[in-house]
């Protein structure tokens, strides 16, 4: 290759700085084959690739004869050439590719010199390196353009991940969902660049209306136009509508563009639906007002994503909100429970500066639901209730509230009272709405409950208080019986101390061995000789002295404890009738006795049954006694009660016969044994022929049913003597015998054998001859065993 | 090659100097189209003084839609002589031709397809064996070797290029461009010839080289920074022992620089000769009329008349050789301002001769800032030459 000499290196120069400036494949070439032609002061040059023509000079863009330049490629020289005629020709190897070359045509007869030759592969070469740098460098641009584009993406991405996370993190902290809303708009609307986002809701009030609860960028005056929408109005009324993505790019002319928006010169929206439980409830929307704004996958994207996330604000709210209304309010009335009135009672007491009227919690428990539950069914019961619940919401003002506590105790604070006598007042109306007949389970029912009322003054009285005052009062009202109001006062007070000590008492005093079991012997008249025992439980305490059972057994009721305590008494007693039978060789009866809380449970004759079996005793020889209340219940249940413990064998007995109503009735229609004559009977049955009368009517009605009587109460010779000339076969008081404990028994019952014919000689017998039934094989207690003020 | 009938072509010039520039271009005009009928196009080269569209509406009050391109000049060439008051209109017509015009404006933004342009005119043509673009474009626009090729882009080696730039008697401030009625900076205006009968062109400088050649260290586009690494305009002004007050004062640089273009090198001697318009006292810098390339060698030229009028033959015996034996029935000349100023008082003699190598056929012609002929190679942009186009 013959060297360059000044000139042409010169021109080399001159073209590197030429070709350095393009910056693009097709200025380099272009610009490589007119500073080629110029060099060698050619008409023509190109820069061809096998068949490909890179670039050209000296023919007009249409009229290009490719074939030519492929011939001077191939080397022909020279080469005529239409317009320019005989030509002389040179071609150029780009580089190392055979296929790419740069090729010259000059018009004339002189050849291309050696030095015009390697000119133009110099050039040639030139150009290659610039192609190839600029393949380089274009790459070298794309991997910077996508990798700036990537790093873009990740910043995009990464923005949008801590934004979802924030949002994330305030619903698990259960922010305000205002304040979660908020943020989901203004991070939207900084990432995706939304110039105009709005987050509206279904009203819950108004059906079919959205409600903006969170906006960006709206202006004001436009905002209380769109404030309200349509479902099926806008991107977002749409998106609702559909439950899917919606894009508009053409809003202004789009059927369903909110005019306000229009106006606003909104071009472009998209709305995403916002959904609770997967069920549409509102919608998220971006809108711009740039002319071509057209929103990107990832723009898409992140708006479903924020979409998501309100969903999930908004449903978590929602559970939330329900989870709390459940945790106060009760389930089956949908009053307010124990909880949320024991809040509104704090807030209401809360002291302050300001002097407020005294407020009124009222306790009121429906009488007797519980035989309405167990005789016609939990749900009329429940029907019961629900129908309560309305008519003392409705009995009240709307300041007022009213709870359900438990079962059928409701509550009411009545906001702000005068006094006692308007609280009162309030009281009696909500009675008197009680009192009005009831249909349930298709049946007419009459209710009555009892209210207690206690005032309490913010500042001055604690919720606790006032809770317990009222129900302290309820109880009292119970105590009158039902269907009656009362009135707080500290005397309840002091009981309610007072029974709350005794009740922690005597659970100790049945771990302690306080109570004790006594037995007080029942004769057969006219003999008097002792025939069984009625179990009695006292609790003595020592130092302390004995509790009244008219005092704990009551409340042993109240509480419950009577049905552990009546268990053991009655597993105490069978032990003891027993083995006072391996002492004295001869079977005793015994009688205890039932409450009415111990009739209801469930568990009484496997308990019965277990005393039973645990001790040996025949079950004919116990009696198991009622009182005359518990039948006055009349209750399918407690017959049914009744029957299954006689099944078991043993007898039953009426107690206190006399008190209530004393209706005959009860002797016949409930399965018993045995009827037991009060003690108010017998006081007087010597005096005047009315009382005796009376008990012999009692005796021979008794004979007629088959039934066993007991006299109870009897003090005196001649009671006993008059007893047994009415016919009366048993008897117990203390003539015969106080309640004693088990040690003693044995040693009085030796004594009883020896004196019973002294007692009882000449008496008048009217019934002599006269054969007994059953003779002696009922076993009579004066009062239930628990009763020790009546107690023999 | 089908017979040609001289009388299919005909050319002729008007010449007005009137100072009223309606009734220069009418009085212009008017000698013009007496030439012929059926003229087909319109060369209207005017001084800068008239009012351009009144000279327009007096030629074209007698020409009608005849094609018409034109431009300001730094002074006219008709057969009776230089001037630079005046105007001169060529007129062509003839069934032997046929002719297309178009404009570009905006050139300065974009100078090769402002080229490109102008030279879309060849499309508007007939199909004849031979074929000719005239360019008027604007000299102040910019780099017109830009211009040239984008028109060679268009027009492709078959297809002469022949022109020159506009000029505004060397106030250096704006150009005019005529097309049809309208008046135009920043444009080129091109018109296709295509004739039955062969077209020549000439072209000579007629300048010499000055000493050893200077590296071109930096320049950028048309401003030239450094020459031997040194600050371009001492490095010229040295070189050529300029007096005192070209080295400061502009209307001297501009003289003394007029007959001391730049030569760039090329393959043969035939240098394309760089004008250098002005100084950059402050940054001591040059600017020329077209590009100078950076890293080239450039030699400092001069000249003499009498080397300048030898160049004057030489172009037109060049112009008319091509022409294939063929008398000319009229001759443009293209020459540029700076060699009115080697020539000084001579310039009448520079008309004259290309006057006597014409005979009997018109001379048309105007002083340029820049010349263009493309003849051979695809660069076609000179300074300081005299372009002569022979039409037969």
């Amino acid at each position: 290759m013959p060297a360059l000499n000044g000139w042409s290196t010169q021109q080399l120069t001159e073209f590197l700085a030429a070709i350095g400036t393009a910056s693009s494949r097709a200025a380099v070439v272009r610009l490589a084959v007119e500073r080629v032609a110029d060099a060698v002061e050619a008409e023509v040059a190109a820069i061809v690739i096998g068949s490909r023509l890179a670039a050209q000079v000296g023919f007009p863009p249409g009229a290009v004869p490719r074939g030519l330049l492929q011939r001077i490629a191939a080397g022909e020289d020279p080469i005529e050439i239409p317009g320019l005629g005989r030509c002389r020709t040179a071609a150029g190897r780009l580089g190392d590719d055979d296929e790419m070359r740069v090729v010259i045509a000059r018009a004339g007869d002189v050849p291309l010199s050696g030095e015009e030759r390697a000119l133009l592969r110099g050039m040639a070469r030139v150009v290659n390196l610039s192609l190839g740098n600029l393949r380089l460098l274009k790459r070298e641009r794309a991997a910077r353009r996508a990798s700036q584009r990537q790093a873009a993406e990740i910043g995009e991405r990464q923005r949008l991940l801590e934004a979802l996370s924030t949002v994330e993190r305030m619903i698990a902290d259960r922010a305000p969902l205002p304040e979660i809303l908020d943020v989901i708009v203004a991070s939207i609307a900084k990432l995706v660049g939304g110039e105009l986002v709005g987050l509206r809701l279904l009203d819950p009030d108004m059906s079919g209306v959205l409600r903006m609860v969170a906006s960006h960028g709206i202006p004001l005056d436009t905002f209380q136009e769109v404030a309200r929408g349509a479902v099926g109005a806008g991107a977002g009324g749409l998106a609702l509508e559909e439950d899917r993505v919606v894009v508009i790019e053409d809003y202004l002319d789009h059927s369903s563009a909110l005019p306000a928006l229009t106006r606003l010169g909104v071009r472009s929206a998209a709305g995403a639906p916002i959904r609770q439980d997967g069920k549409p409830v509102g919608s998220l929307v971006v809108a711009s007002t740039v002319v071509g704004r057209r929103y990107r996958e990832t723009e898409r994207e992140a708006l479903v994503a924020f979409a998501d996330h309100a969903s999930l604000a908004v449903t978590d709210a929602a559970r939330t909100r329900q989870m709390l209304h459940s945790a106060l309010h009760d389930a089956l009335t949908g009053l307010p429970n124990r909880a949320l009135f024991s809040d509104r009672l704090d807030q209401r007491l809360v002291g302050g500066r300001r002097v407020r009227p005294p407020t009124a919690v009222l306790f009121l428990d429906i009488d007797a639901l519980k035989r309405i539950n167990d005789s016609l069914g939990h749900l009329v019961g429940d029907e019961v209730l629900v129908e309560t619940a309305r008519r003392l919401t409705t009995s009240v003002r709307t300041e007022d509230t009213v709870a359900r506590l438990a079962g059928d105790e409701f509550t009411v604070l009545l906001d702000a009272v005068s006094g006692e006598s308007e609280a009162l007042a309030v009281a009696e109306r909500l009675l008197e709405a009680v009192r009005q007949p009831i249909v349930a389970g298709g049946r007419q029912l009459s209710l009555t409950a009892s209210v207690g009322v206690r005032l309490a003054r913010a500042g001055v009285d604690r919720s606790a208080d006032a809770m317990r005052g009222a129900d302290l009062a309820m109880y009292e009202a119970k105590a009158r019986g039902g269907g009656a109001v009362a009135l707080f006062h500290h005397d309840l007070d002091q009981r309610a101390v007072r029974r709350l000590e005794l009740e922690g008492e005597l659970r100790a005093a049945m771990e302690t061995g306080e109570l004790r079991v006594l037995y007080q012997p029942i004769v057969a008249l006219p003999s008097g000789r002792i025939v069984g025992v009625e179990a009695l439980v006292r609790w003595d305490r020592g130092s302390r002295g004995l509790v009244s059972p008219a005092e704990f057994i009551p409340l042993a009721e109240e509480t419950g404890l009577i049905v552990e305590l009546g268990a053991w008494v009655l597993g105490e007693a069978c032990r003891t009738v027993v083995s006072l039978d391996r002492d004295r060789g001869a079977a005793l009866n015994l009688s205890v006795n039932l409450s009415a809380r111990q009739l209801l449970e469930p568990g009484l004759e496997a308990t019965v049954a277990a005393a039973l079996r645990a001790s040996g005793l025949h079950a004919a020889r116990l009696t198991l006694e009622i009182t005359e209340s518990v039948l006055m219940a009349d209750t399918a249940a407690t017959i049914d009660r009744l029957g299954s413990l006689r099944g078991l064998g043993v007898r039953v007995a009426i107690d206190d016969f006399g008190t209530g109503y004393s209706s005959l009735g009860y002797l016949r229609r409930f399965p018993l044994d045995a009827v037991k004559i009060d003690r108010s009977f017998i006081e007087d049955v010597t005096e005047g022929t009315r009382q005796a009368a009376l008990v012999h009517a009692i005796v021979e009605l008794c004979r007629t049913l088959e039934l066993d009587t007991v006299a109870e109460g009897v003090e005196t010779r001649e009671q006993a003597i008059r007893l047994a000339e009415l016919g009366c076969e048993l008897a117990q008081g203390f003539y015969f015998g106080r309640p004693i404990p088990a040690r003693d028994l044995a040693r009085r019952l030796a004594s009883w054998a020896r004196e019973e014919a002294v007692l009882l000689s000449g008496a008048r017998i009217l019934a002599a001859g006269r054969s007994v039934r059953r003779p002696a094989t009922a076993v009579r207690s004066a009062r239930g065993p628990l009763d020790f003020a009546s107690g023999g | 090659m089908p017979a040609i009938d001289p009388n299919d072509r005909w050319m002729a010039v008007g010449r007005s100097e009137d100072l009223d520039a309606y009734r220069a271009g009418s009085e212009a005009v008017v000698a013009a189209l007496a030439g012929g009928s059926d003229a087909r196009l319109l060369i209207v080269f005017a001084a800068d003084r008239y009012e351009p569209a009144a000279l327009l509406a007096g030629i074209r009050a007698s020409s009608g839609a005849t094609p018409l391109i034109g431009c300001s000049t730094a002074g006219e060439i008709a057969s009776s002589g230089p001037g630079d008051a005046g105007v001169v209109v060529t007129a062509l017509g003839g069934a032997g031709f046929s002719v297309a015009t178009r404009i570009a404006t905006g050139a300065s933004a974009d100078l090769r397809s402002a080229g490109a342009g102008a030279a879309e005119a060849l499309s508007g043509i007939e199909n004849r064996p031979h074929r000719v673009l005239l360019l008027l474009a604007d000299g102040l626009a910019g780099d017109q070797q830009e211009i040239v090729r984008g028109a060679y882009g268009v027009a492709g080696a078959a297809v002469p290029l022949v022109g020159g730039c506009a000029g505004d008697d060397l106030r250096m401030v704006a150009t005019r461009q005529f097309f049809g009625a309208d008046v135009l900076t920043d444009a080129v205006v091109g018109a296709a010839i295509g004739s039955d009968a062969p077209f020549g062109i000439g072209v000579r400088h007629g300048w010499r080289r000055v000493g050893e050649p200077l590296m071109v260290s930096s320049s950028g586009g048309n401003r030239v920074e450094l020459l031997d690494e040194r600050p371009a305009l001492d490095a010229y002004l040295e070189r050529l022992d300029a007096p005192p007050e070209a080295w400061n004062q502009a209307g001297v640089f501009t003289r003394f620089a007029q007959t001391h273009p730049l030569g760039l090198s090329r393959r043969s001697d035939e240098e394309h000769v760089r004008f250098v318009a002005e100084a950059d006292f402050e940054k001591r810098a040059l600017v020329c009329i077209a590009a100078v390339p950076q890293g080239g060698l450039a030699w400092i030229m001069e000249g003499d008349s009498t080397s300048v009028l030898d160049a004057t033959d030489a172009a037109c015996t060049e112009a008319l050789d091509a022409l294939g034996g063929r008398p000319p029935i009229g001759m443009l000349a293209f020459d540029c301002i700076a060699r009115k100023g080697v020539l000084g008082i001579g310039v009448t003699d520079e008309v004259a001769r290309v006057a006597a190598h014409a005979g009997t056929a018109p001379v048309a012609g105007f002083y340029t800032y820049g010349e263009i002929a493309r003849t051979r190679g695809v660069s076609g942009f000179h300074n300081q030459t005299l372009v002569v186009l022979a039409i037969s």
